[in-house]
């Protein structure tokens, strides 16, 4: 008894107040206040310690550690999340560098400068297979408008992005609108895109409604089963995502879009639904689609019919490759055109064996995937066309390693590109390089140590050595 | 005789043609336009010119609902008129605005908290006591900022902020086992600053107000843990602060989803950052609102974690039910037809245990689904002269008090006493030179009562027509009453507030005493007895 309570306080004796100290990545000098250090041991249930910066950006462990290996995760709202492996007893302090995610914000008023509230302000980013499509960005992407006409998106992570404005979300056809309009700031035809790095700041991006005429734009959608509903989205032409409005048809499958901006217009009609919310129908198993494009400008639209056809079928198969036995993954598929439906249902894909997923809208699908068990990746998010009765082939990628050089220690810092919600990896300082980071999902990623910044891709099953060079001696 | 009466419904509709009504809103003295108004299923919506205009209304009283319920820039309200037969009435109405609240939280460094929920917070009456119900829940953005639109004016609310909470979380936290190894964490924190809701500032709103610059400055303290065991692996456990911060107010009513976690194989969990202060935690099996069985205990932390708690939940079980007549049974048979309702006062949504089928007195039965918990006893189907007089659980009356299951011995009998010779009550109200003052509010209170909240269960609040003319709605108990007519309308709900003022109002009521089975019928004029 004695003895152990010995040998407890020696090895508590050998441990280390472990200090460091978080700072801004775009601003070093400045201290994060209240970020959260999780300091935990491979396997421990609990954490070894779980502290907070004080307000110059430091910490300590107000006791020892034991000696050991570590992982501590940095956390602070509106700020990418770290981690970094450390062994203690440590050489030094530790210097942690996060990147602080940015805000756009603006305001949305009609002509005569009166806030208009109630809008969706959504966040658009460009397609990696066609960067003239904007598509919705993902997590917390839609603001809504206050009743002082203002807006602000934050936690944007490092990327590029445009902004966009649309009613549609009130489902009623644009009747409750004060325009049935989806805006691209600063125009549709010319949409501008913002690169956000940490700490970015993009402020005054208005909205000034034009004061126009507005039309009506009404129809019928042909070929609706008995007593159903069909969801109709008033799109956008040149941005396909977008809707201008949207509305359920009565059983008739009659419909009428009120305060109809001018514009080129796609109307897309889904039905056989068994619900319709703010994001559209929720479909049921044996769904119908068509699409019909119209003009609005001079006069109302009357009449516009939009005959229903079956629906399609996407299959996917998964195959092994030798470094990477197949193993199941989930895929999520939206659609690129906005079908004012829902398709967001996960689809389970096993290995050697077709997977189908029915009653698909005719046209363009971006699949993307999760990580499948083991040390693989899913392949990059793709685009795929319904309407070529398309089978998407997925082959898993075996996961890659980068060496870096750098000319004097430092710690360095990993960013993706591709897989922005990935938590940023930090490397601490080691007197002889090189810096080595494994098991990486294949792909783009921002390699920053100090003030030096590179870009590199990372390939699948290999090592890709890079060297990080002060920016003078890259001239 | 069926038949009879369905001639004479039909005889009675010939005589009563529809009317229609017509009008204009405004708001801040400007025309409103695109607001709903709804008598029934007939709907309309104001035009540019604040007019509007409903046909084929049913002839005689009706209510009539003017604006939506969320998210809109007008009070929603609801008047009575009385819609003579085959003409138009002519009914002008003003709206109030709705307000905003906005802020900014601050952490400890005085930087902006992220990450926050901000909860408004309305005091209502509610069973046996006030309860705090969450109004609307912000959150904050990068620069801590919060903004509530669409407030409702007039209201009492406290604004209380919180960590926005996973209300499904590990079995077990990894918090450092040391306390000393923790990081602090963040104290529910009420406007002004303060964790405690009796030091809280409640903030009233005047109508389309914008009140700036609710700042709070979160508070924080030592973080500790509750381990505990509930029985096996199906059982889920369930934290919330006894006070309001985490779960439930002190007589029910929610300020958020308690946090629930499932534990792991071994049965136990681990429940941490959690401040100083009581807290009460729940083992159940299956669905809160529905539970398979249930308990509750109680736990203080102080200075310290809370190791090796260890309950257990009781299964449902039941109470006889006895319903019967106050005195005599009526001479002529009463068509009778009550459902009762009990409803959780600990857990927030839903839970109740019902009486599905409608029951006559005299009767006798089982109340079956019930815990060891608090419920909140209503009755439906009140008709005509019917009244409750008085709820007994064992010897105790619980006619205002929450009825608390497993309490008494066992078989206690719950007893119901239905009163069938209530009173009525018709009321005009007239200004000084006679003339009808539309759209008067009425307030009935007993002129004897034990407590506030005792007074908030029994009064009852109606709306004059364009007349002036009010009807009280359901029966009242025969006794001494007051009758206060009041020309502004009162709040809906009702915030607890107003029941003070209300009781104080008394003095410029009329005292009515009324006998059973009577209907009393007042003249009122406004501010005076």
């Amino acid at each position: 008894m004695r003895l152990s309570a010995i040998i407890v306080s020696t090895a508590l004796a050998a441990g280390q107040n472990f200090s460091g100290l978080v700072t801004e990545a775009h601003d070093p000098a400045t201290g994060i206040r209240g970020a959260v250090i999780r300091i935990s041991q491979p396997g421990a249930e609990r954490l070894a310690a779980e502290l907070e910066t004080g307000h110059d950006g430091r910490f300590q462990t107000p006791i020892p550690l034991p000696p050991g290996d570590y992982r501590i995760e940095i956390r602070k709202p509106h700020h990418a999340s770290a981690t970094i492996p450390i062994r203690l007893p440590a050489a030094a302090p530790i210097n942690i560098q996060l990147t602080q995610y940015g805000t756009i914000s603006g305001r949305v008023t009609d002509s005569q400068n009166r806030p208009i509230p109630g809008a969706s302000v959504i966040l658009m980013v460009p397609a990696e297979e066609d960067p003239a499509i904007l598509r919705p960005a993902q997590a917390g992407s839609a603001g809504t408008v206050d009743s002082a006409g203002n807006y602000r998106h934050f936690n944007l992570a490092p990327g590029r992005y445009a902004v966009a404005v649309t009613w549609a979300n009130m489902g009623t056809g644009g009747r409750d609108a004060p325009i049935a309009g989806a805006y691209i700031f600063p125009s549709n035809s010319k949409p501008e895109i913002f690169t956000v790095t940490s700490g970015t700041t993009i402020t005054g991006i208005n909205f000034t409604l034009p004061a126009q005429s507005v039309y009506k734009v009404s129809g019928r959608v042909i070929g609706l089963p008995p007593k159903q509903t069909a969801a109709v989205a008033l799109a956008i032409r040149d941005q396909p995502t977008l809707a201008a409005a949207m509305m359920q048809t009565n059983t008739e499958g009659e419909f009428q879009f009120q305060n109809v901006a001018p514009g080129a217009y796609d109307l897309r009609a889904a039905s056989s639904m068994r619900g319709y919310g703010m994001m559209g129908a929720m479909l049921g198993d044996d769904p119908l689609f068509g699409q019909v494009r119209i003009d609005v400008g001079g006069q109302n639209v009357d009449g516009a019919e939009i005959p229903l056809g079956p629906p399609r079928t996407l299959r996917f198969s998964l195959q092994s490759t030798p470094q990477c036995p197949a193993a199941p993954v989930t895929a999520f598929i939206e659609p690129v055109e906005n079908w004012a439906a829902m398709f967001s249902k996960p689809i389970e894909i096993k290995p050697n064996e077709e997977s189908t997923v029915k009653g698909l809208a005719p046209g363009r699908y971006r699949v993307r995937f999760t990580k499948p068990e083991g040390g693989c990746y899913a392949p990059t998010p793709s685009v795929v066309d319904t309407r070529d009765d398309a089978t998407l082939r997925i082959a898993l990628q075996s996961p890659g390693t980068l060496e870096i050089r750098i000319p004097a220690p430092n710690a360095v810092t990993l960013s993706g590109i591709d897989d922005t919600a990935a938590p940023t990896r930090i490397l601490p300082p080691v007197p002889d390089g090189p810096y080595r980071f494994e098991g990486l999902r294949p792909g783009r990623y921002r390699l920053q140590s100090g003030s030096m910044v590179t870009e590199v891709d990372v390939r699948p099953g290999a090592t890709t050595q890079t060297a990080l060079q002060p920016k003078e001696s890259r001239q | 005789m069926r038949l009879a009466t369905l001639l004479l419904a039909i005889a009675l509709q010939a005589q009563e043609k529809p009317g229609s009504l017509e009008g204009t809103l405004t708001a801040g003295g400007e025309p409103r336009a695109g607001v709903r108004v709804a008598v029934g299923r007939l709907e309309t919506k104001s035009d540019v010119a604040g007019s509007y205009s409903l046909r084929d209304v049913p002839a005689g009283r009706q209510s009539v609902i003017i604006g939506e319920p969320f998210r809109s820039p007008v009070v929603r309200m609801s008047r009575v008129v009385t819609i003579p037969s085959g003409q138009t009435l002519k009914a002008d109405f003003v709206l109030g605005l709705t307000a905003s609240i906005s802020g900014t939280v601050l952490d400890e460094f005085d930087e902006p908290a992220t990450g926050m929920s901000v909860v408004l917070l309305g005091r209502e009456y509610g069973g046996s006591g006030p309860v705090y119900f969450r109004r609307n829940v912000a959150h904050t953005d990068d620069q801590g900022r919060y903004r509530f639109d669409y407030v409702l004016p007039e209201i009492p609310y406290l604004i209380l902020v919180m960590p926005i909470q996973a209300f499904r979380g590990a079995a077990k936290s990894d918090a450092p086992t040391d306390p000393r190894l923790r990081r602090h964490a963040t104290v529910s924190t009420f406007y002004p600053n303060v964790a405690d809701y009796n030091g809280a500032m409640p903030l009233i709103l005047r109508p389309g107000e914008s009140r700036e610059a609710i700042n709070i400055r979160m508070l924080r303290a030592s973080s500790y843990c509750v381990e505990a065991q509930a029985g096996g692996s199906n059982v889920s456990v369930q934290i919330h602060g006894a006070h309001i911060p985490y779960g439930m107010g002190p007589n029910g009513g929610t300020t958020g989803l308690p946090r629930t976690v499932q534990p792991g194989p071994d049965g136990k969990v681990r429940l941490c950052d959690l401040t100083p202060g009581e807290y009460v935690l729940t083992a159940f099996e299956g669905d809160i609102n529905q539970p398979l069985s249930l308990a509750t205990i109680p736990v203080h932390l102080f200075d310290r974690d809370a190791l090796n708690v260890m309950f257990q939940p009781l299964p449902r079980f039941r109470v006889p039910l006895e319903l019967s007549w106050a005195g005599d049974p009526p001479a002529t048979p009463v068509d009778a037809k009550l459902r009762i309702s009990f409803s959780s006062m600990t857990r927030s949504f839903g839970s109740f245990a019902n009486i599905a089928n409608p029951i006559t007195p005299p009767a006798q039965l089982e109340i079956s689904d019930l815990f060891k918990d608090s419920y909140n006893i209503r009755f439906f189907g009140m008709s005509g002269r019917l009244y409750i007089k008085e709820v007994f659980y064992g010897n105790d009356n619980i006619t205002y008090a929450p009825f608390r299951p497993g309490t008494k011995h066992d078989g206690a009998t719950l007893r119901v006493v239905v009163g069938h010779d209530g009173a009525q009550i018709k009321a005009r109200m007239r200004d000084r030179n006679g003339k009808p003052v539309p759209g008067a509010t009425f307030v009935v209170m007993p002129a004897l009562f034990a407590s506030e909240s005792e007074l908030a269960s029994a009064l009852q609040t109606g709306l004059a027509d364009q007349n002036g003319n009010y009807e009280s709605t359901r029966a009242l108990q025969p006794g001494k009453y007051y009758v206060l007519a009041l020309t502004q309308p009162l709040p809906e709900p009702l915030p607890a507030d107003q029941v003070i003022r209300l009781m104080n109002l008394r003095t410029h009521a009329r005292e009515v005493t009324l006998e059973p089975g009577g209907t009393a019928e007042l003249d009122l004029e406004p501010g005076s007895p």
